[in-house]
């Protein structure tokens, strides 16, 4: 008797290698002096750009967490965003607004934001009431609070970090009418053309949760994204592979990944 | 709060939690698969509470302090009083004051936001497919072909539509979704490993 699930079996072995490798490249990440250099992701660079920009301005920054809820990897990915740049805010003396649908973030955004701010040279610039501001969990009272917030406070740049659907055109428009600087951040494909076509700097994709890495400085974490690129070569080559197999009328691969 | 209260407890309850799940998904072990089944259940319950957090956060932000924006604050507010005052009242969400409220309010105001969109995308399409290089000269030729292939005249350009939106669309939406793939399993890899901790307030510490 198998303790693995039948038609699970190929993909949780390529679930344990993968695992493997990526565990295996942090150890190294761990013990390696020297630092790791990645390539500079433009939007990442951008978010500290917009702060000085928004400071010079003397206008808010604002971020936009959307209804991205704790359930999914995507509002925690944006998370580490407004932990960045509220951060950078904080040193920046900047004033700073976060939109939130999703009420059990509310908490978890308020901590970091004062955490950042109590960390920073003016931790009296702090004001829950005003930087954290819920407006709904439904999509297009969001988005209708959102469009609101963006009028009143025409922010000097805005970070657009959670996962939205029908809407995203609307939000960048929002930022786009009031002359801000926008970052969008966005791993879904249905969002990308529309942050394209109204946002200053898009983080496409995979850069989305690299961009997470990239912001923490931490060397452990970048080293992760190395096992991950080992890892994109493993599933480029079966990629290959398996076209080549295909071409030649052999199934057997597929039916391997079948088991 | 010691920093382990505060820190390392939360970060194992949520490695253990995660690993959990993933064994709960691949093993056949029936403890383990009723566990996180269950575990999943709790999940719910926690959103549900947390709904909680978010009328006291309303209240908090819109009481009023003479500051801009006041008008729409009260409106926020008479409505997240006002309905369920109605229920109470009505004792139904299907009764005909109830309804007529949220349909005249609420339904109605969705679709005109959602009817937005269409001008939204007009104004984006302006700034998308105006003619400065040849990556925007690609970009509005392809816009050109499939407007042209979704229209009825005659069919002409409804093969190379077609090839547009199965191949080169197709090709790069794969490659985005493989790197979103493996962007997502690095990522919570990270949390389940408790090396990504941004999200708890801890900027550049390792």
């Amino acid at each position: 008797m198998s303790f693995v699930k039948t038609g699970k079996i190929s993909v949780f072995l390529l679930f344990a290698l993968c695992f493997a490798i990526i565990t295996f490249t942090l150890y190294l990440a761990k013990k390696r002096e020297k630092p790791i250099k990645l390539r500079s992701i433009a939007g990442v660079v951008a978010i500290e750009e917009g702060i000085g920009r928004s400071v010079e301005l003397g206008k808010p920054f604002a971020v936009d967490l959307h209804t991205s809820g704790l359930t999914g990897v995507d509002g925690v990915v944006a998370l580490s965003y407004l932990s960045y740049s509220a951060k950078k805010a904080a040193l920046a003396g900047c004033d700073y607004v976060v939109g939130i649908g999703a009420p059990e973030v509310v908490p978890v955004a308020e901590d970091i934001v004062r955490t950042a701010y109590a960390s920073g040279p003016k931790p009296e610039m702090f004001n829950a009431s005003r930087m954290i501001q819920y407006i709904s969990p439904v999509q297009f009272a969001y988005t209708g609070g959102w469009i609101g917030l963006v009028g009143r406070e025409k922010p000097g740049a805005i970070l657009i970090a959670g996962s939205m659907g029908a809407e995203a055109m609307l939000i960048g428009e929002a930022g786009q009418m009031v002359g801000s600087i926008q970052i969008a951040s966005a791993s879904s494909i249905t969002n990308i053309p529309f942050f394209i076509t109204s946002c200053d700097y898009v983080i496409i994709g995979e850069e989305h949760y690299v961009g997470a890495a990239v912001v923490s400085g931490d060397r452990v974490q970048l080293g992760c994204i190395l096992g991950q690129d080992y890892w994109k070569i493993l599933t480029l080559a079966l990629i290959v592979v398996g076209a080549l197999m295909a071409t030649l009328g052999l199934k057997d691969l597929g039916d391997i990944l079948k088991i | 709060m010691s920093v382990t209260m505060k820190k390392y407890i939360p970060l194992g309850i949520l490695s253990f939690l995660g690993f959990h799940m993933i064994a709960g998904y691949f093993l056949t072990v029936p403890i383990v698969v009723d566990t996180a089944r269950e575990v999943q259940n709790f999940s719910a319950i926690i959103s549900t509470v947390a709904l909680g957090f978010g009328p006291f956060a309303i209240l908090r932000q819109h009481i009023p302090r003479g500051r801009k924006g006041n008008i729409f604050s009260i409106v926020l507010l008479a409505g997240l009083i006002g309905m369920p005052v109605l229920y109470l009242i009505t004792g139904s969400t299907v009764s005909l004051p109830y309804d007529w409220t949220y349909r005249s309010t609420v339904a109605a105001l969705d679709t005109a936001i959602y009817s937005l969109v269409a001008y939204s995308i007009i104004a984006g399409c302006f700034r998308a497919f105006r003619v400065r290089n040849i990556d925007s000269l690609l970009v509005m030729g392809a816009a050109v072909v499939l407007l042209l292939g979704k229209v009825p005249i005659g069919g002409a350009f409804g093969p190379l539509s077609d090839w547009l939106m199965a191949t080169p669309n197709t090709a790069g939406y794969r490659g985005v979704q493989l790197g979103v793939g493996l962007g997502l399993f690095a990522y919570s890899l990270r949390i389940l490993l408790g090396v990504e901790r941004t999200w708890l307030a801890e900027v550049g510490e390792s």
